[in-house]
């Protein structure tokens, strides 16, 4: 049963890393707009092009 | 139903066809954005949704004041030599083709190097060269594509959103609370009695290192709340709520190092955890609406005043008085002035709420808030900004108020639930103290543990929080969730007449005159499709009749009085005000716009007040549980009309200025009635807020509408009873929810008090309640909606 210092041990850390990687999400902003990515997901590759004057 | 084409880039009917390649446009406006994509290559806009345009209104000089450096600087998100970051409110993005083009805008200006859109807030992030194209520049490129940009200062919109700081403290908190509930395991299935001294309390060593965070981020705050609360002498909901924050953490933390026993660290974290989602869930707000706004976003950021023969663009603050200011067509006065130069005609109908234009003589008064119609008008200023007629109506107390943001039921039933869990603990400690007083703490303890207030805490938001979804489906926004418990309560309803219940921009329309054959009206459609002004595409809309051959040749228009035309075939044609067709009237009030052929005067279209479609039969169905009052700034030509529709006539008030509208209200109060005031312009911006509820009726809800607490769709006005139907009825759900909720007290209490209360049974007894009384408040709220709301 000792073993179980070990396994709660590199859970908690494992879910800790996972934590901050979720910390680290929000704060970059990714969260801020969660509707236009959905648009945006659905547009064609604009196709170089020169433009006229 | 009409038989009109429908423009290929708008979607409005075609009065009269202007055809490109083998499309049909409305008016010249939509046609040259289809120019300018096609050259571009950017068609792919009208793929992705069908008409997907705006008709581009000509905003004429509106931007002239980003020439002033000063006030250009004040835009910016960030400047450089190379790069200009900035961020533009643009009201009119409604759709993906809007996304798509929008973030394509480099095509259209080599010197826009990025731009991103975010649809929910209509903003868009645009980064520029300020050497190849100015903010000016960018400014009129969207205004030419048909979305004008809105410049606004950015805290009036979007304040009191969550911020990414709570959603951290959410994630920690759930993080956490999943973690100890994971631990706390062994002990629920009872197989902590097999494990060893020292991994039990490594085990719990873990948990309170678990509960640390919580207790440092989200927990501090309530308990700093609650504090605060009793400081004043008040109890609100965060009372009771630290009561048992405190009471589990410190017993958790002495079961934990003093007894070596399961602790209710479980429970505790499950109760912050819970809260977290009721904030989260009650929080809901609409990024791209306003409910903050006073005159200073009406009025213009910076005019043009005249030094020394020269224009110069002051911003509006600096105005003093003896400025001489040039006002243009479609200008909105600034200042209090006087009329120096050239024809005033100014519609008040926002400030004052009288629906006709004023011609003004010269040297005659004009004031702030007003919008000129007709050609440019010099004026000497009397009053700075901030000083005139209108803007002293927000030095009133009605605008120093803080806006409620808690409930009150809530907080009446916390003093009650607190003080009632205080005595109950003080008497059994008591008891118990006589009878085996090695028991008294504990029971006392856990009686207040027991009785900790989550599922009484996530009525009110869910409740709340469901119903103002609800109605924000529905097109009823209100600032935030209470505002609902604020609308139950009013008695009475006053209603603004200009805009309000008429239609501001739409009449009832008749012709007075000799009967016109086809050619004639087709002759003045033509003609009046060829100006902007409000009366010439109502009476288009009127005739409805479609123009695919065209026959005018020459076109002027004299702004603010009148049109004339000639056509191919010889006749001249002048549509306008009895002055401009040089006829004698008696002015009795009404709008009348005349034709003339030639010669011959053929009639007047006369325009009356068009009440909103519904209007009558709305009010049949308020009247009996609510006293209607209507409050105008126009004249009383409409008295007649309106006292065969509202039942007591003595509550029908005309030419009321807006300060004369706050004090109504007040009145009203002072007799103990709770008033909702429902209005759209700056005239009823003091009665908007002296009012417990104030509600704009707003035809594009996007547009300025004075400070309020709800804004609700022009064409949903019908549905107020349902909307006040609904609020009475959640109030009655959310009654029903603290009643379930503190059944489960109940069961709790008489668990704590005989002494057998344990960690496992606190940690089943308070997520049950919990989701019981979320699930119950939502459930009801749906059964509600779909029978008051849904399928209207």
């Amino acid at each position: 049963m000792e073993i179980l210092f070990v396994l709660i041990g590199i859970s908690i850390s494992m879910a800790v890393i996972f934590l901050g990687l979720f910390i680290w999400a929000i704060k970059s902003g990714q969260y801020e707009d969660d509707y236009t990515p959905s648009v945006r997901m659905l547009f064609d590759e604009n196709k170089p092009k020169e433009i006229k004057k | 139903m009409s038989d009109l084409k429908a423009c290929y880039h708008c979607g409005d009917d075609c009065h009269v066809e202007i055809k490109q390649d083998d499309k049909v446009f409305c008016c010249n406006g939509c046609k040259m954005v289809f120019e300018i994509l096609s050259e571009n290559g950017l068609n792919q806009y009208y793929d992705i949704e069908q008409k997907p345009g705006v008709k581009p209104v000509n905003s004429g000089n509106k931007y002239q004041f980003l020439d002033n450096e000063q006030i250009s600087e004040t835009f910016y998100d960030f400047k450089s030599e190379n790069q200009c970051k900035i961020t533009l409110f643009l009201p009119k993005i409604h759709c993906s083709s809007c996304v798509w083009l929008l973030e394509n805008l480099t095509l259209l200006n080599e010197g826009i190097l990025k731009s991103d859109v975010h649809f929910t807030k209509k903003e868009a992030y645009i980064s520029f060269n300020p050497n190849k194209i100015s903010l000016k520049g960018v400014t009129h490129l969207l205004d030419k594509i048909g979305y004008p940009p809105s410049f606004e200062k950015k805290e009036i919109r979007s304040k009191k959103k969550l911020n990414n700081s709570f959603f951290i403290k959410l994630g920690v908190t759930g993080f956490c609370f999943g973690n100890i509930m994971l631990l706390s395991f062994p002990e629920y299935l009872g197989l902590s009695n097999d494990f060893s001294e020292t991994i039990s309390f490594f085990l719990q060593l873990v948990i309170f290192g678990l509960s640390l965070p919580i207790l440092f981020m989200p927990a501090w705050d309530y308990i700093k709340s609650g504090y605060k609360s009793l400081r004043t002498k008040h109890i609100n909901i965060d009372v009771p709520v630290s009561i048992g924050i405190i009471t589990l953490y410190l017993k958790s933390t002495y079961d934990i190092f003093f007894e070596h026993n399961a602790s209710y660290m479980d429970s505790f974290a499950a109760f912050i955890f819970f809260l977290l989602i009721g904030k989260w869930f009650q929080n809901k707000t609409y990024n791209a609406l306003s409910f903050e706004r006073d005159y200073k976003s009406y009025f213009p950021i910076a005019v043009s005043k005249i030094e020394d023969e020269k224009e110069v663009i002051t911003p509006i603050q600096e105005i003093i008085k003896e400025d001489t200011l040039l006002v243009r067509n479609g200008d909105i006065i600034p200042v209090d002035c006087i009329l120096t130069e050239g024809n005033a005609n100014i519609d008040y109908s926002f400030v004052t709420g009288e629906s006709m234009a004023q011609p003004i003589e010269l040297n005659e008064k004009l004031y702030a808030g007003g919008k000129q119609l007709g050609t440019n008008i010099k004026v000497k200023v009397l009053e700075k900004v901030n000083q005139s007629y209108l803007t002293h109506l927000w030095n009133q107390t009605a605008f120093k108020q803080e806006e409620s943001s808690y409930s009150k039921l809530n907080t009446k039933l916390s003093k009650y639930f607190t003080i009632s869990i205080i005595v109950i603990s003080i008497i059994s400690g008591i008891i118990w103290f006589n009878i085996d007083s090695s028991k008294a703490v504990n029971v006392i303890v856990s009686i207040l543990i027991v009785a900790c207030p989550c599922a009484l805490a996530l009525a009110v938001p869910f409740t709340f929080g469901s119903t103002l979804r609800y109605f924000g489906k529905t097109g009823f926004y209100l600032r935030n969730a209470f505002t609902v418990e604020d609308i139950s309560q009013i008695t009475d309803i006053v209603f603004d007449k200009t805009g309000t219940i008429t239609y501001a921009n739409t009449s009832d329309i008749s012709f007075i005159g000799k009967e016109l054959n086809k050619e004639e009206l087709k002759s003045i459609v033509e003609l009046a499709n060829n100006s902007t002004h409000i009366l010439s595409r109502n009476i288009c809309e009127l005739i409805n009749l479609s123009i695919s051959e065209k026959k005018l040749e020459s076109f002027e228009e004299n702004i603010g009085k009148g049109i004339f035309g000639k056509f191919n075939n010889g006749d001249e044609y002048k549509i306008g005000s009895s002055k401009y067709i040089e006829l004698k009237d008696e002015e009795n009030g009404n709008t009348k716009v005349y034709i003339k052929k030639n010669q011959d005067v053929l009639g007047y279209y006369l325009f009356k007040n068009l009440y909103r479609t519904g209007f009558k039969e709305m009010i049949e169905s308020l009247k009996e549980n609510y006293t209607i009052h209507i409050l105008s700034g126009d004249n009383d030509q409409e008295r007649e009309n309106l006292e065969h529709i509202i039942p007591i006539k003595e509550n029908i008030h005309f030419n009321q200025k807006p300060i004369d509208k706050l004090k109504y209200i007040e009145s009203l109060q002072k007799t103990g009635k709770s008033v909702m005031m429902m209005g759209d312009g700056l005239n009823d911006a003091g009665a908007l807020k002296q009012s417990e509820v104030g509600v704009v009726l707003s035809e594009n809800i996007y547009n300025f509408s004075p400070a309020s607490d709800g804004i609700l769709s022009a064409k949903k006005l019908t549905l107020l009873p349902n909307f006040l139907t609904f609020s009475k009825k959640s109030i009655i759900v959310l009654k029903a929810c603290f009643a379930f909720s503190l059944s489960y007290n109940l069961i709790g209490l008489s668990i704590a008090i005989t002494g057998n209360l344990t960690p496992l049974i606190a940690a089943i007894l308070m997520p049950i309640s919990s989701i019981s009384v979320v699930f119950l408040s939502v459930i009801l709220i749906q059964y509600i909606y779909n029978k008051t709301l849904k399928n209207n």
